[in-house]
């Protein structure tokens, strides 16, 4: 049964039960409130009559039938309601009687003592009460009974009820009405949610239902617009990933197929033979670079499966020799180049994987020397921190737009495609970077403006456990940077 | 003679459309980027286009747009095989398409195919002391008319089509038959063999040993 139905079900009962118990209640109050009158009414003529009675009897000469019916008289002319039947008796003899002698057959027998008995009846001559008294006179019992006539108050009770009757089908019809009216009202938010939610499960999931807040209804809304806000903020979420999982296939398949294109089609003219020694050493330079460059793709690519894969271990590691040692490997490289390089260390060591970080300093260092025009420098920094280390490494070399800087992390983005094929670059670096800084719990950030050079900051969290054997680090290093004082002092710097 | 412009932005691959689009007898031109692709094009009239879908700055499709209604046809180059690249491809008025990594005589085939659509290409070709025509599809000797079968006129026009290019076994079968090259048949050195002696070109159509047939051109 639905909650609409429910509702309606219920207000109406309220309705019908209130209204039919009210009404009942009101009808029998009204109408025993004039029975009551009626019989009190009664019962003071019937008194009045039993006092003349034992006047009569009393003190009257003129004892008989003519007195009696005279004092009777006296009941009637009172002018409460009508009497139908009236009999005096003195033991089982009859002194007077007047009316059907049916009326009063339910008489019940006298009650002891001077008092006076009431008795309802309700018989073929309809609703009436019975009154019955002893007069105790002159030794004589005389026993006075009298019915009075209630129909009236009955019919009118009747009427009354039947008129209810009618009233209250009318009432409800209009509760019916009513409480239709507003169930639906009640449940109308109820409804929107619904069907909003339904659309939401339907895919919709830009909809938000957006009732007013203060009721149920408005806090259920808020929370249901807050589940679509996390259910699209998720698919949301698996969407981009994989948008960019077909980027990277679309991008490595145009990688792949690009130098494979070169090859199969040098080759192909080599093999039909019948070209000139230029044409020959052009395709043969062609087919020897673009395969050197397939082949710098699959190595790379293994790189990053590698560590997508597994779970590095972390080692502690000294600050100092590692960038030394990380520098070294480019050193002959960078010196071709022109470029001078400086590593400044900040000393301690640090939780890490060695070789996946020497791996994101050296491509970045590479980076840094590629993006400078002639000579120039490369400054690389490291230090530990609070939650692990940070490595900067900044070059005075072309910089880069900020609209390029959201793009480069992406797989075989390049700035300058020419540029970056020509240096060997096959753009697999800095995602490869990025994927080794999110290993150590850390990110990777960049400041660039066109010609004023670019600043990477690689922050890794291992962990404040470094931070701690950190302090010792540096008093190595205070130690062995002598007397001189402070860490920032002892800070070394290699001119490479 | 025809001209076409070839737009990639690998130097690698410009080079081998050139030199092997060269080799077909047609004048390529080559751009490695969209701006200087549409600078080239309002500067000198091409027959065709050959054109990369992933540029850098102004795209394939975009310049495709930019050019479509110029009427010169086009062929798209793509890494991408996806079905819905190819569709929008064809869409936007593409006459046909090529998917990197590409077979060299594939490519002069497909350049050719809508070369000869647009009427740009002669339907005569002459080589060797034969008269092909290609719309009649008709091979005179000295005007007497060679009666061939149909596999023996495509096995000539494919020879025709490339002189001084060695064409190995597999690859004659896959243009001529279809599919792939089944290993024990002896089908296209029968084919050769009966073409040859029709066309009179015993002398100059040559096995090459371990590689395939060359037309040589007789001077």
């Amino acid at each position: 049964m639905s909650f609409h139905t429910k509702l309606t079900v219920t207000i109406l009962l309220l309705i019908a039960l209130s209204f039919g118990l009210g009404g009942m209640l009101l009808i029998y109050t009204s109408f025993d409130a004039v029975r009551g009158k009626e019989s009190q009414a009664a019962l003071r003529s019937f008194e009045d009559t039993r006092t003349m009675i034992w006047l009569m009897y009393r003190y009257s000469s003129g004892e008989g039938e003519e007195s009696l019916r005279e004092i009777m008289r006296g009941l009637d002319d009172e002018g409460y309601g009508d009497w139908m039947a009236v009999s005096v008796y003195d033991g089982d003899e009859v002194l007077y009687t007047e009316g059907p002698a049916a009326a009063l057959a339910v008489k019940a027998e006298p009650p002891d003592g001077n008092i006076c008995t009431l008795y309802p009846v309700n018989d073929e001559m309809g609703h009436g009460l019975v009154l019955t008294g002893n007069t105790v006179v002159e030794q004589r019992e005389i026993c006075l009974s009298a019915r009075y006539d209630l129909s009236d108050a009955y019919e009118v009770y009747r009427v009354n009820s039947r008129l209810y009757l009618l009233i209250y089908a009318v009432i409800i019809s209009v509760g019916i009405a009513v409480s239709l009216v507003l169930s639906s009202a009640l449940t109308k938010r109820l409804r929107y949610l619904t069907s909003t939610a339904r659309r939401i499960s339907g895919g919709d999931l830009s909809i938000r239902s957006c009732l007013k807040k203060g009721d149920e209804f408005g806090r259920l809304s808020a929370d249901l617009d807050r589940m679509a806000d996390n259910l699209q903020q998720k698919i949301n979420e698996l969407e981009d990933r994989i948008k960019s999982q077909e980027a990277f296939t679309g991008a490595f398949a145009h990688e792949l197929k690009t130098p494979m294109t070169s090859i199969i089609g040098f080759a192909d003219i080599l093999r039909q033979g019948d070209v000139d020694e230029s044409t020959r050493t052009m395709a043969a330079d062609y087919i020897y670079s673009e395969s050197r460059r397939l082949e710098r793709l699959s190595f790379k690519l293994l790189d990053l499966r590698m560590i997508k894969k597994d779970e590095p271990v972390m080692k502690k590691t000294a600050i100092t020799p590692f960038l030394k040692d990380a520098c070294r490997m480019l050193a002959p490289v960078l010196k071709k180049r022109n470029v001078e390089l400086h590593v400044h260390s900040g000393g301690g060591s640090v939780l890490m994987e060695p070789d996946l970080m020497r791996s994101l300093i050296y491509n970045l260092i590479d980076n840094a020397s590629k993006a400078i025009d002639g000579k120039g420098r490369v400054d690389v920094e490291g230090h530990v921190s609070e939650s692990g280390a940070v490595f900067t490494v900044r070059d005075n070399g072309r910089g880069m737009e900020a609209a390029e800087l959201s793009h480069i992390t992406e797989a075989f983005y390049r700035t300058d495609k020419n540029r970056s094929r020509s240096q060997g670059g096959v753009g697999l670096g800095l995602a490869l970077c990025k994927r080794i800084a999110e290993l150590h719990g850390g990110s990777i950030s960049f400041e660039s403006a066109p010609g004023e050079g670019t600043t990477v900051t690689v922050e890794i969290k291992t962990g404040a456990g470094a931070g701690g054997r950190v302090s010792t680090g540096e008093t190595a290093v205070e130690k062995s940077g002598g007397p001189a004082g402070t860490a920032a002092d002892a800070a070394m710097e290699e001119k490479l | 003679m025809i001209r076409i412009l070839a737009v990639d932005d690998e130097k690698p691959i410009l080079e081998l459309l050139r030199l092997s689009l060269g080799r077909s007898g047609y004048q390529c031109d080559t751009a490695q980027d969209g701006a200087e692709a549409l600078r080239m094009i309002e500067q000198n009239e091409y027959d065709l286009l050959l054109l990369d879908v992933m540029l850098p700055g102004i795209d394939g499709f975009t310049l495709m747009e930019y050019i479509g209604s110029s009427g010169v046809p086009v062929i798209f180059i793509t890494a991408k095989d996806a079905i819905a690249d190819r569709v929008r491809g064809l869409h936007l008025g593409a006459e046909d398409y090529i998917v990197k990594p590409f077979n060299i005589l594939e490519l002069q085939a497909r350049v050719e195919g809508v070369l000869r659509r647009h009427g740009k290409l002669d339907s005569v070709i002459r080589i060797n002391g034969l008269e092909i025509n290609t719309l009649s599809m008709q091979v005179l000797r000295g005007g007497e008319e060679l009666q061939l079968t149909r596999k023996e006129y495509e096995l000539l026009l494919l020879f025709a089509r490339n002189p001084g290019i060695v064409l190995s076994k597999d690859v004659i079968y896959e243009r001529i038959w279809g599919g792939e090259y089944p290993d024990a048949t002896r089908t296209v050195e029968l084919h050769i063999q009966r073409m040859k002696k029709k066309a009179g070109w015993e002398d100059s159509l040559k096995s090459v040993y371990g590689m395939g047939y060359r037309l040589s051109r007789e001077s």
